[in-house]
């Protein structure tokens, strides 16, 4: 479990701008270096914020993948995908 | 000696200023905003302090403190990206700062401290607001809201009458306001977004309005908080700021979805 390495990715994402840069360009890689399990890597680099939200990241985290388009996930699908009813397959 | 001339409460959505700015007329916060700032004008206070919560600015899970001082010379931001709002220096007050530290500590409350600080919406959007000229010099007191396990709310509270204690024995010629910062309810990121816990608003502003403290203290439960929204342990900061002014009541009190705006006046 590396709840703290999915947290500190989205921390820095808000509040590093070069690390934003990188991973808004080279989305896996950046993620790659992160000691994040399979199941983890997966469910992060799908987009699929339920499941990364179930695995205990903080929500208010959570949001920075839609506010620097990360994976996929927009202002559009996050409420929809975080209240489950749209799937990420 | 110091003296305590008023307490506000007020909330600090990050698009307030931006509203009030290019929307008037269209939003509640404006007039609510207003009539604190006027009223904490006329309080004429030479020294805030500022009860608020960081927003994973300054401190994330790499250190969390559950309460911080921040003691610096001046700051700047706001840092975060969804935060419109013109470039802001907020004034430190690092004399008092020190001086609450050491109070706190020869009086049981073990604060943190952070000399450099990053600041957010939490802090500047009240200070922008109400005190738009930057010029009055401000201590924040940051307490964790937003990560539970949340602080005790009773301790919260005590927190506040220590800082009552500290600022009435401070042997300086100064007006001193605390300024709260946060909502009542309020969800961010999670599956309860867009909804507001209404009861809950309106319980808060009963127990604030007949000076209730020992009500809200019993009341204002971590999973109470949290079930009104996840980011509605902010509620902590007013608490603080309540056990600053006694069982007094506020001079003025409105509400306006899950958001308090309030004013206690004490000179």
């Amino acid at each position: 479990m590396s709840v703290y390495s999915m947290n500190k990715i989205l921390y820095l994402t808000e509040n590093d701008a070069a690390f934003r840069q990188r991973i808004q360009t080279e989305a896996e890689a950046v993620v790659k270096e992160f000691p994040l399990t399979d199941e983890e890597f997966r469910a992060f680099t799908s987009g699929d914020i339920l499941a990364v939200f179930n695995m205990g990241v903080h929500p208010f985290l959570l949001s920075n993948f839609s506010r620097h388009g990360l994976f996929g996930v927009t202002d559009k699908n996050y409420f929809p995908r975080i209240r489950g009813e749209e799937k990420v397959s | 000696m110091a003296k305590l001339v008023m307490a506000v409460g007020v909330p600090h959505g990050p698009m307030i200023p931006w509203q009030i700015a290019n929307e008037p007329g269209k939003h509640a916060a404006e007039g609510l905003m207003k009539d604190v700032r006027e009223q904490l004008e006329a309080a004429e206070p030479d020294v805030i302090i500022e009860t608020t919560s960081d927003h994973f600015n300054n401190f994330s899970f790499q250190h969390l403190s559950q309460f911080c001082l921040g003691i610096v010379d001046q700051a700047e931001g706001p840092v975060e990206t969804y935060c419109p709002m013109p470039p802001q220096v907020m004034k430190g007050h690092p004399e008092m700062g020190k001086a609450l530290l050491t109070y706190g500590l020869r009086s049981g409350f073990d604060l943190g401290v952070a000399q450099e600080l990053r600041l957010d919406h939490s802090v500047l959007v009240p200070l922008h607001v109400l005190t738009p000229n930057m010029e009055i010099p401000v201590v924040p007191l940051y307490t964790n809201g937003l990560v539970p396990p949340l602080p005790q709310t009773r301790r919260c509270f005590n927190l506040g009458r220590m800082i009552r204690r500290f600022v009435e024995d401070w042997d300086r010629d100064l007006r001193v306001a605390v300024v709260a910062s946060g909502v009542f309810s309020l969800e961010i990121g999670g599956p309860k977004f867009g909804t507001v816990d209404e009861e809950w608003t309106s319980a808060v502003r009963s127990m604030l309005e007949g000076g209730k403290h020992e009500s809200l203290i019993r009341r204002a439960t971590e999973p109470r908080m949290l079930a009104a929204g996840n980011v509605s342990g902010e509620l902590l900061n007013w608490v603080t700021m309540a056990g600053t002014v006694g069982e007094i009541k506020p001079k003025f009190l409105e509400t306006e979805r899950g958001r308090g705006y309030a004013v206690w006046k004490l000179d």
